[in-house]
C-alpha cells in the first residue's frame, strides 16, 4: 500500500529513508510520440502535439514523475548551461521519424582557451558565438529565453493537470561541455597537447555555469539539477585526467547545488565503475547516481550504498527488443538487490528509447508499482 | 634524433610520426614495410589498452593511423597488401554515431584487415550491395540507437534470403549492444569496446 506522494517517496529515496516502494518513472520523451502514433517531425514542428503525447504517456502507464513536459533544444531549456551545440533535427537535417542528434563540430578552436581563460564562460560566447555560427549572440539568447518561456508554459500545464515534472534544470559537467565544444577527438588531444590552457579556461568557466543554473533553477522553481556526464568516465580516460579535469568542478558544481538546497542528479552515461568510489566524497544523501546499463549497477550498490542514491538501469535494448517477462524479471533484481535498503530509483537507463514496447514499459511500470520482495 | 614509426605512434608522437613517415616514403623506402611499422604500432597500442590506454587513446590511435594512411596510401595503390581478411562495416539508418565505428575501423586496418567503411545511416541495401560487390569474411554493425536494430535484422534476413549469410560472420558493437540484440539479430558476436570486437574478429578467422 503507497503511503507517499511522489515528492515524498522521491526525497525519501535520496537521503536513503524509509520508502514505501522505489520511485519508478522513465525517461520519456522521444518514446512518447512514437507510442501516441506521431512522427519525430511532428513533434519537433507541433509543440502542442508533443506536450500531449508527453501526458497521454503519464497517464496510460502511471508512473511517478513525466522526466520533462516537452522537446526541447538542450535537455531542457537553459541561459548557456551547457555547449551551444548543433542538432540535426527531425524533418529537417534528420529524417522524419530519426531521433534529434547532435551535429558534433568545434565551436572554438585551441587558440581560443587563453581567451575563455580570460573572459569566462559567459562572456566568451558574447564574442564567440557570431563566429561559430555565423548568428548574433543575441538570437541565441533569444532563442535559449524563448525555450525558457514555453517550458515555463509547459510546466504550468502539467502541473495543472497533477502530473509531476524531475527535470528542471541541466548543465554538461564542464569536461562534457569542453568535449563538445571541441569534438571528442580534439578535445582529447588538448588534454594531451596543451593541458594547462584546457585547465586554465575550465577555472574561469565552472562557476559561471553553476550561477547559470541557478538561475534556472530559480526561474523554473525547481529543486533537481540534471548534469550531464557522458565523457569524463574511467572507461574514456585514465583517472589522472578524471581528478584534474572533472572531478575538481563536478565537486564544484554538487557542492554549489546541495548548499543551495538543489539534488544533483549526475547523469553517468558510459562505465563510471572507476570513479564511483571518489562519489562517496559527496555530501551524504543528497545526490542520484543514475546509471545508463554500462556501468555495473550491483557493484555501483556495493560502493555508494548508505551514501548515493543510485537510479537506472533498465538497458534500452531491453525495453525496445526484449519480452515483457524479461523486463520484469530485471525489475524485479534491481529492486531486489539494489533496493534493498533504499536509496534507489527504478529508471531506464539513459533515455527509454524511442521505439520502446508499449507491453515492456508497461511491465516495467508495474513491476516498480506492485512488486515487492 | 629519429623514432621508430611503431614506437612513434603508440606513444602518440604526431609531429615525429608524420614528418619520419613522409622523410622515409620520399626517400625510397618500401611503402609496405612502412605499412608494417604502423600495423606494429597498432598492435602496441591494442596491447597497452586496458592497463595504461583508454577508450580516448584508441581514439587518439586511430586518428593517427588514419592521418599516416593518407600520407602513404597513394603509394600503396600499386601494391597488393596481404590483407589477412576483408571486413563491410557501417552505422544502420537512422544513427549518425561513427566516433566507435571509426575507431574499430583504424584497429582493423592497423591489424591488416582490408575493411570496407559505408559511413553513418547507411541503408539496407547499401549494406546488401557492399557484401555482393566486396565478398567480405566479415561484416560489422555498429549501433548507439536502438532504431538501427530493425534495419541491421533486415539486413541480415536479406543476407538469409539471398543465401549470403552463411559465408560470413556478423559481428555488432555499440554502446547499446547486449546479449539480447546478438540473438535478436543472430549475429556471431557482439561487443561494446573496439578492442574486444578486434579480438572476437581474429578469433572468427583464426588469426593470433
Amino acid at each position: 500500500m503507497e503511503t507517499m506522494n511522489v515528492w515524498e517517496r522521491f526525497n525519501a529515496a535520496v537521503s536513503f529513508s524509509e520508502v514505501d516502494r522505489a520511485p519508478v518513472f522513465p525517461m520519456l520523451v522521444s518514446g512518447a510520440a512514437r507510442l501516441c502514433g506521431i512522427t519525430q517531425g511532428e513533434a519537433w514542428r507541433d509543440h502542442d502535439k508533443a506536450r500531449e503525447a508527453i501526458i497521454k504517456c503519464y497517464y496510460d502507464f502511471g508512473y511517478d514523475f513525466a522526466c520533462k513536459p516537452n522537446f526541447y533544444y538542450d535537455q531542457v531549456p537553459g541561459i548557456l548551461t551547457g555547449a551551444p551545440v548543433r542538432y540535426r533535427t527531425p524533418g529537417k537535417k534528420g529524417g522524419e521519424d530519426d531521433l534529434i542528434q547532435v551535429n558534433e563540430r568545434p565551436l572554438f578552436g585551441r587558440e581560443d582557451y587563453d581567451k575563455l581563460a580570460s573572459l569566462g564562460w559567459n562572456a566568451f560566447w558574447e564574442e564567440q558565438y557570431e563566429k561559430m555560427s555565423g548568428k548574433p549572440f543575441s538570437a541565441l539568447i533569444k532563442t535559449q529565453e524563448f525555450g525558457h518561456r514555453i517550458y515555463s508554459e509547459d510546466l504550468k500545464i502539467l502541473e495543472d493537470k497533477g502530473i509531476p515534472v524531475y527535470l528542471p534544470a541541466t548543465v554538461d559537467s564542464v569536461l562534457m561541455a569542453f568535449s563538445l565544444c571541441r569534438t571528442f577527438l580534439e578535445f582529447s588531444k588538448d588534454l594531451r597537447q596543451v593541458p594547462d590552457k584546457v585547465e586554465k579556461a575550465m577555472q574561469a568557466s565552472c562557476d559561471e555555469l553553476i550561477k547559470n543554473t541557478l538561475k534556472m533553477c530559480e526561474i523554473n522553481g525547481g529543486k533537481i539539477v540534471f548534469i550531464v556526464l557522458e565523457r569524463g568516465s574511467g572507461a574514456i580516460y585514465p583517472l589522472s585526467i578524471f581528478e584534474r579535469f572533472e572531478w575538481p568542478f563536478l565537486k564544484r558544481f554538487v557542492d554549489a547545488f546541495v548548499s543551495e538546497g538543489i539534488t544533483p542528479w549526475l547523469h553517468l552515461d558510459t562505465d563510471w565503475s572507476l570513479n564511483l568510489p571518489y562519489f562517496k566524497e559527496f555530501p551524504k544523501g543528497k545526490c542520484v547516481a543514475d546509471l545508463d546499463s554500462t556501468t555495473n549497477i550491483f557493484r555501483a550498490k556495493e560502493v555508494l550504498d548508505g551514501h548515493v542514491c543510485i537510479s537506472g538501469d533498465v538497458p534500452a535494448s531491453l525495453f525496445s527488443i526484449g519480452k515483457p517477462e524479461e523486463v520484469t524479471a530485471y525489475c524485479q533484481k534491481l529492486i531486489r538487490e539494489v533496493g534493498k535498503g533504499g536509496g534507489f530509483m527504478l529508471t531506464s537507463g539513459c533515455e527509454c528509447p524511442v521505439d520502446v514496447k508499449r507491453e515492456n514499459l508497461m511491465a516495467f511500470v508495474e513491476t516498480g508499482l506492485y512488486y515487492r520482495p | 634524433m629519429t623514432k621508430e614509426l611503431a614506437a612513434a605512434l603508440a606513444d602518440f608522437d604526431e609531429d615525429m610520426l608524420l614528418e619520419t613517415l613522409k622523410t622515409r616514403l620520399e626517400s625510397g623506402e618500401p611503402p609496405l614495410s612502412l605499412l608494417k611499422e604502423l600495423q606494429k604500432g597498432m598492435g602496441m597500442v591494442g596491447e597497452r589498452y586496458n592497463k595504461d590506454y583508454f577508450l580516448s587513446d584508441l581514439m587518439l590511435s586511430a586518428d593517427l593511423f588514419q592521418r599516416s594512411m593518407e600520407i602513404l596510401a597513394p603509394s600503396l595503390t600499386a601494391q597488393t597488401g596481404d590483407f589477412v581478411g576483408r571486413m563491410v562495416i557501417g552505422t544502420p539508418k537512422g544513427d549518425i554515431h561513427d566516433l566507435g565505428k571509426n575507431i574499430f575501423c583504424s584497429l582493423a586496418r592497423g591489424v591488416g584487415f582490408e575493411v570496407m567503411d559505408l559511413g553513418v545511416n547507411v541503408p539496407v541495401e547499401t549494406f546488401i550491395k557492399a557484401v555482393k560487390d566486396f565478398k567480405p569474411h566479415l561484416l560489422g554493425f555498429s549501433a548507439l540507437l536502438t532504431p538501427g536494430f530493425t534495419p541491421m535484422k533486415e539486413v541480415m534476413d536479406q543476407l538469409a534470403d539471398q543465401n549470403l549469410r552463411a559465408s560470413l560472420k556478423v559481428i555488432v558493437g555499440g554502446g547499446v549492444v547486449t546479449p539480447t540484440v546478438k540473438e535478436f539479430l543472430g549475429a556471431d558476436g557482439f561487443t561494446t569496446d573496439a578492442m574486444d570486437g578486434l579480438k572476437q574478429c581474429k578469433t572468427f578467422l583464426g588469426i593470433d
